[in-house]
């Protein structure tokens, strides 16, 4: 096949863009494990597992490695990919290469959701608490996601056309709106509660645990890996939604799919890690760039970016002030803000603002 | 066939369309035209399903409201009058959208081949490389075209017409496309497919239109052959103007007609 027979398709490098992405994102994992305050090394721990015991590995490594760093990275990874994905869904579904979970008041939610479980769940949600037992905190994000995702959707979405301006606006009162019973949350808190909020809140993956990862992960499966459906429907809607239908899409079907998945994504991701910004809107753009907006390749690669660059900066955030540590969120805000600016400046033609 | 009876269409609690009958036989160009706002592209839109709409339609026999999105889509497919893009795709990229919603599981050779095909009926061969958002409104309006072509690129499968519905297919085009791309549904039609198409060119419609359906402040003012249609009579009160059919200008002033294309050497 000749090169002009193929001209304007991306298909090739998209495959090849998400081999090389895996690649990276093996790389990340490899190094998450590695580094870290204590000196456990990961070659002297797989130089015991596969049992060439000239590496001495001493038990403090054992259990830094395996219950320390090994479930901080599995969390890294999850929250990485939902983050992205979250964000390569959303901007399908609003037709906007700026929409983010972060940005328009989805993650505002689904804090309200999880606030509201740690400070509600020993008195008035006791009963739904005692139901969910380790689930219950991330379900309760689901809700909040959810409950401002409809909203959204429902206020910037008239006959079909997303309008970008309304969208942003309403994002940022309903995240205000959020912010504002979060507040009141915080404020009715008691000392015990109070303590359980501000270690949430800090946004980090400090607190990777098992447990925590056994709370988190099914949602999170299960949204990733419904989001291979989506992708023919975010495909026909890049053309409008009545072409959309015209195209063979049931519309109202995928829109509700779309946005319980993204609200999942959000809310189980914001449940373990607390609000960690902009990898939804840097990790899709830079893979558009790379590969085009074709979805069937964009969520796959945009899963395992997300991944790689959480646990980036992740490793970052743990070694830049060792032995102490910066919040993730903050790193992420200091790298995705200009980036964002970045994008609008550079499209501000293009969207109809 | 395509068939419609007692159609009434309400946007924002306004009826657009009030109790039309209609009909669209395959093998056909069927025009819908009238004046702005006479509801032409709403009962378009009411035809492909994409508007609720009271009354019944048939597609082929079948009630299209019994009819699932994507068996419609094999059936049908769409031209809107423009399409704005919210990603950069490549043309390949856009047309290969017509051909995953039409052919499905049909053999992937031809899918593959097939936006190529369709590029060059409508005149843009060697496009598929270029980004959509940098053509001209009336490149990005074929390349829709081959897109919708894709998605039902053979006129007649299983014995069944397919159905090709535009809406002012030519508005944004020069005329030499123009006629181009009425040529491309006037030979849609002639292998069996189905055409409604709503126009505004009255001369391309008198050209190429089999039947011709006039609408008129929300209702049917008449549909039939074109012969019938394209009279002073209808034209002139559909239009409100004192229209002459096939009168050339009484002072001698300059006219273009389609019709005169290649006619005189």
């Amino acid at each position: 096949m000749t090169l002009a027979v193929s001209a304007g398709d991306r298909r090739g490098r998209a495959r090849m863009a998400t081999g090389l992405v895996a690649v990276l994102l093996a790389c990340a994992i490899a190094f998450s494990l590695q580094t870290g305050a204590s000196d456990a090394s990961l070659m002297a721990l797989v130089g015991n597992w596969i049992g060439l015991s000239d590496f001495a590995l001493s038990r403090h490594d054992l259990v830094i490695v395996r219950d320390i760093r090994l479930p901080r990275m599995v969390m890294g990874v999850m929250v990485g990919a939902s983050l992205a994905v979250s964000g390569a869904v959303m901007q399908g579904l609003f037709r906007n290469p700026l929409a983010d979970p972060g940005i328009i008041g989805v993650s505002a939610g689904a804090s309200l959701g999880a606030v509201s479980i740690i400070v509600m769940g020993g008195g008035l949600m006791a009963p739904a608490v005692a139901l969910a037992g380790i689930y219950a905190l991330p379900l309760a994000a689901f809700c909040g996601a959810l409950a401002t995702t409809f909203l959204l959707y429902g206020v910037a979405t008239r006959g079909g056309r997303t309008s970008i301006a309304t969208m942003l606006l309403a994002g940022i009162a309903i995240a205000a709106l959020a912010f504002a019973f979060t507040g009141l949350m915080i404020f009715a808190a008691d000392d015990r509660q109070l303590r359980d909020l501000t270690f949430w809140s800090l946004g980090s993956l400090a607190g990777a645990s098992w447990t925590k990862i056994a709370s988190c992960g099914p949602i999170i499966v299960l949204a990733l890996a419904a989001s291979p459906l989506l992708a023919h429907g975010l495909n026909a809607m890049a053309l409008g939604e009545a072409t959309a239908a015209h195209l063979g899409v049931s519309v109202q079907r995928f829109k509700n799919l779309a946005i319980v998945a993204v609200a999942a994504a959000t809310g189980a991701a914001v449940a373990v890690s607390g609000g960690i910004g902009f990898i939804g809107i840097v990790v899709p753009h830079l893979l558009r760039l790379a590969i085009g907006p074709d979805h069937r390749y964009l969520l796959p690669a945009s899963a395992l970016l997300g991944a790689a660059m959480l646990l980036a900066t992740d490793a970052v955030a743990r070694t830049i002030v060792a032995p102490a540590e910066l919040p993730i969120g903050i790193v992420t805000a200091f790298f995705g803000a200009p980036f964002f600016l970045w994008i609008l400046l550079r499209r501000r033609g293009l969207l109809d603002l | 066939m395509i068939e419609a009876h007692s159609l009434t269409v309400a946007l924002g609690g306004r009826p657009i369309v009030r109790d039309v009958d209609f009909r669209a036989n395959p093998g056909e160009i069927t025009a819908i035209i009238g004046p702005n706002g006479s509801g032409k592209t709403t009962l378009l839109r009411a035809l492909t399903g994409e508007l609720p709409a009271t009354g019944v339609i048939t597609l082929n026999g079948r009630n299209l409201g019994d009819l699932k999105p994507w068996q419609l889509a094999a059936q049908r497919a769409v031209l809107p009058q423009s399409t704005s893009l919210s990603f950069p795709f490549t043309v390949r990229e856009i047309v290969r959208l017509g051909v995953s919603a039409g052919l499905m599981q049909a053999d992937r050779l031809l899918g593959e081949r097939l936006p190529e095909m369709a590029l060059e009926r409508v005149d843009l061969a060697g496009y598929a490389g270029r980004f959509y958002q940098e053509l001209s409104g009336g490149e990005q309006q074929r390349v829709q075209l081959a897109r919708v072509l894709c998605q039902v690129w053979k006129p007649v499968e299983d014995g069944e017409a397919k159905w090709l519905f535009l809406d002012e297919p030519v508005s944004s085009l020069d005329i030499r496309h123009q006629l181009d791309i009425m040529a491309l549904a006037r030979d849609y039609a002639a292998a069996g497919g189905g055409v409604v198409a709503v126009m505004h060119d009255l001369n391309l419609t008198a050209m190429h239109a089999d039947r011709v359906a006039v609408l008129h402040q929300s209702r049917m003012l008449v549909q039939g052959d074109v012969r019938s249609v394209i009279c002073d009579a209808v034209l002139g009160q559909a239009y409100g103007c004192d229209l002459r059919v096939s009168r050339p200008p009484a002072n001698g002033g300059l006219f273009v007609l389609p019709q005169s294309v290649g006619t005189v050497d």
